[in-house]
């Protein structure tokens, strides 16, 4: 049963009591509210100001770590540049090897492309990079045979130094066979 | 709708001022003090961040043998030239060619453009052309020993001719040059620029193989001139 408020819900309490009620009830809702907010304001106080405490301890400790650990890094700075230094310089040193064409290398190949010691290279000239024109002489007729199995061993894929080769002119002056042929390398 | 009467907004008075009181104090105080917490917070990340860091380069700086540092520094910079004068070039060239029975017949230089060496610049070409004449039956040998020595050497062109036995090359060079470069700033050194990759530390170990060009000695410019106080023989 509600205050001033009979079985039958008819208001029994004269006008002015009604009034106390309502604002009895009304003054405890203020003050619950109130409580309320004072409550609030306070822990939201509290918890920034610790939260903001704690952070800036942290903070503050993880600064001294790192100016710690800084001056040993700055004891041995010395060591640290030869380091840099010498990853510097090593960069360096590698892009200047990158795509670098050796000659010896690439000529020694050419070498390499009649082991038989009676077909010899006179002369040759690079027309790029990986296309070489050879001169050279044969001995005997035999040995011509041996020019051409060498140049279809070649065009066979058959070689691990050279994609391909092609004879450009073959003549017999004397007893000596000259041949002139184009070597691609792989 | 019933009237709020004046009693009841009396009442409410109080709790009305001391809400917005409240909401001022939250945007005004507390809400600037999360945001500052939280950038702290922030910070904190960071300096765990640059702590670790550094204590990497710690740990990796004490980890690398010195000794083999200082080979490897020694190698590098045998690798490039020690003086960016294309002289220096020509004078390696013939000492390779000396060995193999060449001498230089002739030689030209493009000294590039003349001034104060800029610190810390990147790699400078050096380059030079030379005809060298000996026997025909060593020049790859001659070209080997210069493609693979140090200073590293790269031949940009090669011709030869023959004359029986005698042969004569010409070479155009180029080797490299690096200015000093002064340290950079500790704090900005990571440890990506210390740590040698694989196919660096390959390198390495490749130019320890090589052979060094030695006995190469030329004469630094002192940069003083000597006046000859003479008459202008077109003013007699």
């Amino acid at each position: 049963m509600r205050d001033g408020f009979g079985l039958d819900g008819l208001n029994l309490l004269p006008s002015s009591a009604k009034f106390q009620a309502k604002r009895v009830k009304w003054q405890k809702g203020v003050r619950v509210y109130l409580w309320f907010l004072g409550i609030l304001w306070l822990v939201l106080v509290v918890v920034t100001a610790l939260w903001w405490l704690i952070v800036k301890y942290g903070l503050v400790n993880l600064e001294k770590k790192y100016q710690g650990v800084l001056a040993s890094y700055k004891l041995l700075a010395g060591e640290a540049w030869e380091n840099e230094k010498l990853k510097y310089k090593t960069k360096v040193v590698g892009e200047m090897l990158t795509g670098r064409f050796e000659y010896a290398r690439t000529i020694k190949k050419v070498g390499e492309l009649f082991p038989n010691q009676r077909i010899r290279i006179n002369d040759f000239e690079l027309a790029n990079k990986k296309k070489f024109l050879v001169k050279g002489e044969i001995d005997d007729g035999p040995n011509v045979d041996e020019l051409e199995r060498r140049i279809l061993e070649i065009n066979r894929g058959e070689s691990e130094l050279f994609s391909r080769a092609n004879l450009l002119s073959l003549d017999l002056a004397g007893l000596i066979w000259n041949f002139q042929m184009e070597v691609e390398l792989k | 709708m019933r009237e709020i009467e004046k009693w009841q907004l009396r009442l409410l008075l109080w709790p009305v001022v001391l809400t917005g009181i409240f909401l001022v104090f939250v945007v005004k105080i507390i809400w600037p003090k999360i945001e500052e917490t939280n950038s702290q917070l922030k910070l904190a990340e960071e300096v765990k961040q640059k702590t670790k860091s550094v204590a990497e380069r710690i740990n990796y700086i004490n980890l690398v043998d010195q000794k083999a540092l200082a080979e490897n520094e020694s190698n590098v910079s045998a690798a490039l030239m020690p003086d960016k004068s294309p002289y220096w070039l020509v004078m390696l060239a013939n000492k390779v060619g000396e060995n193999f029975g060449y001498s230089l017949v002739s030689f030209s230089v493009s000294p590039g453009v003349v001034g104060e060496e800029k610190e810390g610049g990147g790699k400078q070409e050096v380059r030079a052309t030379l005809a060298l004449s000996g026997p025909k039956g060593k020049y790859i040998d001659l070209l080997w020993t210069i493609e693979n020595s140090l200073p590293i050497i790269t031949v940009n062109d090669f011709k030869m001719k023959s004359a029986g036995e005698v042969a004569e090359v010409q070479l155009s060079l180029t080797a490299y040059y690096l200015p000093k470069k002064e340290g950079t700033d500790l704090s900005k050194l990571s440890l990506k620029d210390l740590v040698l990759e694989a196919k660096e530390a390959e390198l390495l170990g490749k130019l320890a193989g090589l052979e060094r060009i030695s006995g190469v000695e030329i004469a630094s410019p002192s940069g003083q001139g000597v006046r000859y106080e003479r008459e202008n023989p077109f003013m007699l």
